[in-house]
């Protein structure tokens, strides 16, 4: 655990790093939803995905995050897939255009389920490698200033946007020491026998109950104290307050916005002209070619 | 049951860019039955190599033989690992954090039955630990969450105590404590000893070192620089302008550069000094 090095912020002087924080969450908002667009033709979904997993990979290598502490983490999601295969195996769809691929009694399975889930799968590692990219490259201080700006309109209506920043700014800063908690409690139970890696379902969910009460105690003693510790410190969450570091958009804020702003107008006109009927799909005349 | 420790080299985050040596090449022997102390500054691997010695953490190189079973990067899935831990018990620094259950004989009987032993048999075992510890009858249905810190340090204690081990390891164990407390922790692990196990204690505390160990080892960037008896650690300590050296120890070692002849390695506690004052001053009218 204490190894783990995924969406913690490592210090560079690179590109990314450079960027405003305000900008890169706004960006990345932005390729998020260009990613949710779900597009008919599997030729344009997975074309999209691998373009979308080339640039992906370019700022990962521009932003000189490990690209192993990703993989790493994606390790967990073999289980997600087999479930996500079995639910687009056996929920019938009728958009379903390809061949079918076998056949379970009745039930017929096509090529589409495959596609699905290959096309779920790359964005949501695109997602999840994104938010990494963005949490690695920017410091959680930057970034909670960032939605504070992004909750200012609502200050007039006495929305706690201060508050929510300082929450937020805490439990990131709180995340690495969890974790070394984590692995210090998993430590301490796996002397008292409890095994977390083997065992039947009910033996692993009460290792995992053997971990998460005694880490939730420990965390709320711990905000417990800071809190109080704050608080003698003279903390006062209504005060106006001044800012150290200001956030400031540079040129590399209108490069990066101009670069992904015309990727994602390029998604809309894709989208647009999606839905003209499976014969265009590159996919779907490979299988015509090779008589499936 | 004794540990040998061979040549073992331990680095976290092996691949990363800012990998720690913490093991480098360690060798030690602790006896059946000995009475141990690690010591050592903040960061000088002393908790990274208990750890080893119930496969909490595998070496990278070397291993530690503990009984028949040996600790290595060959055997680290090896299903005997979990005996091993019953074994080897080890008592974490603020132990009271890995509490869980809703009563104090359940979270006690939780690790007896994680080693296959039925309900009553664990319930049975947790009591005799719990009065090992001095918590009665009345503590045994209690939420461990409602306790004072000291009592939860206690019932953590039990938790391993109700595993029987052969080796108890506990790191920092009076740490936080105030000092009757810190007193009656030592009695019960003096008790522990007594009763055949083997005790290895990791601590900061030198007057803890002093009074009950027999044998201590001091870790230095994760290599074992002193072996031996406590008095000839502070000896080495003063050399060497490290570790804070008891009282007692730096009043005896004073009186002695005066010329009053005192045998340092009798000298654990202050009535010991006492004592050896008034033999010197017997001997020389």
């Amino acid at each position: 655990m204490a190894s783990t090095t995924f969406g913690r912020y490592s210090f560079r002087d690179t590109f990314i790093h450079r960027l405003d924080a305000r900008n890169k969450i706004f960006l990345m908002i932005l390729i998020m939803v260009g990613i949710f667009f779900q597009f008919h033709l599997w030729s344009t979904a997975l074309l999209l995905s691998g373009i979308y997993f080339a640039a992906l990979i370019v700022i990962m290598v521009i932003s000189k995050v490990n690209f192993f502490s990703l993989f790493k983490s994606l390790g967990a999601m073999w289980f997600f897939i087999i479930i996500l295969m079995v639910i687009y195996i056996f929920i019938p769809n009728d958009n379903y255009y390809l061949p079918v691929a076998f056949r379970i009694g009745s039930l017929e399975v096509r090529w589409d389920a495959f596609c699905q889930t290959g096309y779920i799968i790359l964005r949501l590692i695109i997602m999840i490698s994104l938010t990494m990219v963005l949490t690695s490259t920017t410091k959680p201080m930057d970034m909670t200033n960032a939605f504070e700006w992004y909750m200012l309109p609502l200050k007039p209506l006495h929305f706690p946007s201060h508050e929510i920043a300082m929450t937020l700014s805490i439990a990131l800063r709180f995340i690495p020491t969890l974790l070394d908690e984590t692995e210090r409690i998993m430590k301490a139970q796996a002397s008292r026998g409890v095994d977390f890696n083997h065992g039947g379902l009910f033996k692993r969910m009460g290792a995992v109950i053997a971990l998460i009460i005694p880490l939730f105690v420990s965390a709320l003693e711990r905000s417990e104290e800071l809190a109080n510790a704050m608080i003698v410190r003279g903390y006062d969450p209504s005060a106006k307050r001044t800012k150290y570091r200001l956030l400031r958009f540079s040129w590399r804020d209108i490069i990066a916005f101009l670069l992904v702003g015309s990727a994602f107008a390029l998604i809309i006109v894709l989208f647009v002209y999606d839905n003209n009927g499976s014969d265009l799909d590159l996919i779907y005349r490979l299988f015509q070619v090779k008589g499936f | 049951m004794g540990i040998k420790v061979e040549n073992i080299f331990y680095t976290y985050q092996k691949k990363a860019s800012n990998s720690t040596l913490a093991l480098d090449n360690v060798s030690l022997t602790i006896n059946d039955n000995d009475f141990v102390a690690i010591v050592g500054e903040t960061g000088s691997g002393k908790s990274t190599l208990v750890q080893t010695f119930n496969a909490l953490l595998v070496p990278d190189k070397g291993q530690v033989k503990v009984g028949d079973f040996a600790v290595n990067y060959k055997n680290r899935k090896s299903k005997k690992i979990r005996g091993l831990r019953k074994q080897v018990g080890l008592v974490f620094q603020f132990p009271e954090y890995q509490l869980f259950e809703e009563t104090v004989e359940k979270d006690v009987a939780f690790g007896v039955k994680n080693f296959g032993a039925n309900n009553e048999e664990a319930l049975a075992s947790a009591h005799r630990a719990l009065r090992r510890v001095g918590l009665d009858e009345s503590y045994y249905t209690r939420p461990p969450f409602e306790l004072s810190g000291g009592e939860r340090r206690k019932v953590a204690i039990a938790g391993i105590l109700a595993l029987n081990p052969d080796i108890i390891i506990f790191d920092e164990p009076t740490v936080g404590f105030d000092y009757s407390s810190a007193k009656e922790l030592m009695n019960l692990i003096v008790s522990l000893h007594q009763s055949g196990r083997t005790i290895i204690v990791v601590t900061h505390d030198m007057d803890l070192v002093n009074t009950y160990a027999k044998k201590v080892f001091m870790l230095d960037h994760g290599k074992v620089v002193f072996e031996g008896e406590p008095s000839e650690l502070f000896l080495y300590a003063r050399e060497n302008n490290c570790l804070d050296i008891p009282k007692v120890i730096k009043l005896a070692l004073a009186l002695k550069e005066k010329g009053m002849d005192i045998d340092i390695n009798q000298i654990r506690s202050i009535d010991d000094l006492v004592k050896a004052i008034n033999n010197w001053r017997q001997h020389n009218g």
